[in-house]
């Protein structure tokens, strides 16, 4: 209430004011009607356009800083006032409206805060050496009636050289760095920035273009009519920049406007596709929404993987306690945060998929971990049997066989508990061999796949043809589809009667399949003898695999497994 | 005839030492890894060396990475690896495409005294020894119309001895044959398995190696 009431307070004051500079011009300079009241129609319409703009965008500082330039420009008309007093404070800061506060007010747009350093350095300075100027000028002041009070060395020369000066420095160098500043802001802002900054770009460099002229023609004679031209450019090039001012506010809110369809729109969008919808709206291919997972006390995308909020300049928009939307620092975060707000229902279901995403992929890593873990540990227990046990019992056998060489040719019954002995070993050795085969084949480590199933083809007792790629696999890839293959092959023997077995093992893109298929009775699924095979299922899933059974009652069985495998 | 053994258990080393110097061998070294042996190969230069595929550090597969290293340096050492599991894929891998001078026994195969020291005997006279359990895993699992089917049940034991590395001479005291009797069972498998005859036993073994891997 207090602001609106200050805008009131502002408006009816610059509208007075403008009545009184409007005096100033038609009776103390005899300014032309037109010309007289162009000047005061400029100002009026930065002032309109600065408390619009203030009041619809409250925070943004655009509208206070167009507000300033109007009262600028309209405290410029003091220094035609004949009174020494109001003269001289005319002159000193007659100059900002036309030079400096304007730069500031544009290059602040759309936030109203200046972004660079070297921005604020170069607005900083301006407003120091305008002002400074005017104050030099005022020290050397020689032209009656009017008197400066802070008059020192009148004289017209001195005055005509400092502001050719002037004209040069502050219309010129400054000037040029003004629209250089300009283009580097639009060169450098995204598609959605440049919609919002063109229009009031545009009409600030026409406008700046008059004043470097300004500097140009000081070298030059300047004729009537050139002058007069001149004048209106001045005029136009000054008011197209409130009136850019006000169309980039309309546009804004023509894009609300398009927020409310999305109210509508995202009421029926899936939590896959709320992020294309806010960024169809927002016109942002760039957006990202990142999900808040409270109880991890983290941001996730929409899969679930853990998301860093960017500090690097990317606008960041947060909604409280359910995402952060990463999106175009040129969007408004007004605009930004009332779509997300529209999107609050969908955001919440898509934040809800991406935490069970996220959880599940834990899970899934997990228990790919637990498989892995095991299959690490039968390859430790296959070692160990054989570099253990094993070797022992071979060396003990070798000893008796010694011991009953040396001996038993003395005593025949020596000879007979020796042999037996031995023999006894041997088995057990064998039995051994079978046991730490069946934790952990060590052919499937040395050879891979295709060695493994040769190994196990000789110790089938049906004809097994075998199709494998020699390629080597990932460790426990080749685990899961080597069991996979056995059990498929022990059910074909043991309960399918099948009397040809083929085995096929192929890497098909990042995927190895392996597939057994025998001419069996079939009907593996309904027996209860494929139970073995569904035990199989966890192994492969855990490895983010699949596998599939078809076995119809008499036409075979076919087991085909798909094991992811990056190479 | 001199003989290097490398293994990692002191007790198998003992056993088989003591068993090939019952044969009348003489151990030049025993070592129990796999750098040791190269060192000793290297400068001992024996007739064979028995290596456990097997060894520390890694427990892998040390013993056969050390055999292919002496098998290119020093052609002339017999190596006869032993190992607690014989499968045939890693042993037509060890063999290459040279089966001279070279054996890949089951280590329990030391117990059968007179077949082991006629294995390693073989073996540094650049012969072959291949185990019987790789020899039946490629010849007992053929496809359906392979010529192996047609062969007679003593033709099959003849081309399994024969794949094993043994000499006619040798086949004859296993099977108790006769020399020309066994001769006719060769030429026969020959025959059958439309392979050239072999000027000598090695060529014979690789011929039948050779033949039994492609058909697998």
């Amino acid at each position: 209430m207090r602001a609106q009431a200050l805008r009131a307070l502002l408006v009816v004051a610059g509208v007075l004011f403008g009545l009184y500079g409007y005096h100033l011009l038609r009776h103390d300079v005899h300014s032309s009607v037109p010309n007289a009241a162009a000047s005061i129609v400029v100002a009026w319409t930065f002032l309109f356009a600065g408390v619009v703009a203030w009041a619809r965008r409250p925070h943004s500082r655009v509208g206070i800083l167009m507000t300033f330039v109007a009262y600028c420009l309209l405290e410029r008309k003091l220094q035609y006032s004949h009174d020494d007093a109001v003269f001289t404070f005319g002159f000193l800061f007659a100059e900002l409206g036309l030079t400096v506060a304007f730069a500031h007010a544009v290059l602040a747009y759309p936030e109203g805060r200046l972004r660079t350093r070297f921005e604020r350095w170069f607005i900083g300075a301006s407003y120091v050496v305008v002002i400074a100027f005017s104050f030099v000028l005022l020290t050397v002041w020689d032209d009656p009636p009017r008197k400066s009070l802070f008059a020192i060395h009148p004289s017209r020369d001195a005055y005509d050289a400092i502001h050719a000066v002037y004209r040069v420095g502050v219309y010129g160098v400054l000037g040029l760095l003004f629209i250089a500043l300009i283009v580097r802001r639009v060169r450098g802002a995204t598609a959605a920035g440049r919609r919002v900054l063109i229009p009031l770009m545009v009409a600030a460099v026409f406008a700046a273009t008059r004043a470097v002229s300004e500097a140009v023609l000081s070298f030059m004679h300047r004729s009537g009519t050139t002058s007069d031209a001149l004048y209106w450019w001045q005029i136009f090039g000054q008011i197209a920049v409130p009136i850019a001012l006000l169309v980039g506010l309309l546009r804004a809110e023509l894009a609300r406007g398009t927020v409310a369809d999305l109210v509508v729109e995202l009421s029926h969008v899936a939590a896959g596709e709320v992020r294309d919808a806010l960024a169809r709206a927002l016109h942002d291919d760039s957006l990202q929404v990142a999900y808040w997972l409270p109880m991890r006390r983290l941001y996730v995308d929409e899969s679930g993987r853990p998301v860093e909020l960017p500090n690097d300049g990317r606008g960041v928009t947060k909604l409280a306690d359910i995402a952060a939307i990463l999106h175009d620092p040129e969007l408004d975060p007004q605009l930004v945060a009332t779509a997300g707000a529209a999107a609050r229902l969908a955001l919440h279901n898509a934040r809800l998929q991406a935490d069970v995403s996220a959880q599940l992929a834990k899970v899934q890593e997990s228990r790919r971990r637990i498989v892995t873990a095991g299959d690490e540990q039968r390859r430790r227990i296959e070692r160990d049997l054989h570099d253990g046990a094993q070797q022992r019992l071979v060396a003990l056998a070798l000893e008796l066989r010694i011991a009953q060489r040396q001996f038993g040719e003395e005593s025949p019954e020596l000879d007979l508990v020796l042999a037996n002995a031995v023999g006894q070993l041997q088995v057990a050795v064998e039995e051994l061999r079978e046991l730490a085969r069946g934790v952990h084949p060590a052919v499937l480590t040395e050879e891979g796949l295709a060695g493994a199933l040769v190994s196990l083809a000789s110790r089938t007792p049906v004809p097994l043809r075998i199709d494998a790629s020699d390629d080597r696999f990932p460790g426990e890839i080749e685990a899961a589809a080597y069991f996979v293959a056995c059990e498929a092959i022990a059910n074909a023997v043991k309960h399918a009667h099948a009397t040809q077995i083929r085995v096929s093992a192929q890497r098909r893109n990042a995927t190895l399949v392996i597939e057994v298929e025998d001419d069996g009775i079939g009907g593996a699924g309904e027996n209860g003898s494929g139970s073995g095979l569904r035990g199989l299922v966890d192994r492969v899933e855990a490895h983010g695999g699949t596998l599939r059974i078809e076995s119809e009652p008499g036409t075979g069985t076919r087991v085909i497994g798909e094991l992811p495998c990056a190479s | 005839m001199r003989v290097v053994i490398a293994d990692d258990s002191v007790l198998m080393r003992e056993g088989v030492a003591r068993v090939l110097g019952d044969a009348g061998m003489e151990i030049v070294a025993s070592v129990g890894d796999a750098d040791g042996l190269r060192r000793v190969v290297a400068t001992e230069k024996p007739d064979v060396a028995i290596v456990d595929v097997r060894m520390p550090p890694t427990q892998t597969d040390e013993g056969a990475r050390a055999a292919e290293t002496i098998r290119e340096r020093h052609p002339d050492v017999g190596i006869l690896m032993l190992s607690q599991i014989v499968e045939a894929h890693t042993a037509l891998r060890l063999f290459g495409e040279r089966p001279e001078g070279f054996g890949y026994l089951l280590k329990d195969r030391v117990l059968e005294i007179e077949d082991f020291v006629e294995a390693v005997r073989r073996v540094a006279r650049g012969g072959t020894a291949m185990d019987p359990q790789i020899v039946s895993q490629l010849v007992g699992n053929r496809r359906q119309d392979d010529p192996v089917d047609e062969l007679s049940p003593r033709e099959r034991e003849v081309l399994g001895l024969m794949a094993e590395g043994r000499s006619n001479a040798g086949i004859c005291s296993k099977l108790f044959l006769s020399p020309k009797t066994v001769e006719t069972h060769v030429s026969s498998i020959f025959n059958k398995l439309r392979l050239a005859q072999a000027p000598d036993d090695h060529r014979r073994v690789l011929a039948v190696l050779a033949y039994l891997r492609a058909a697998q």
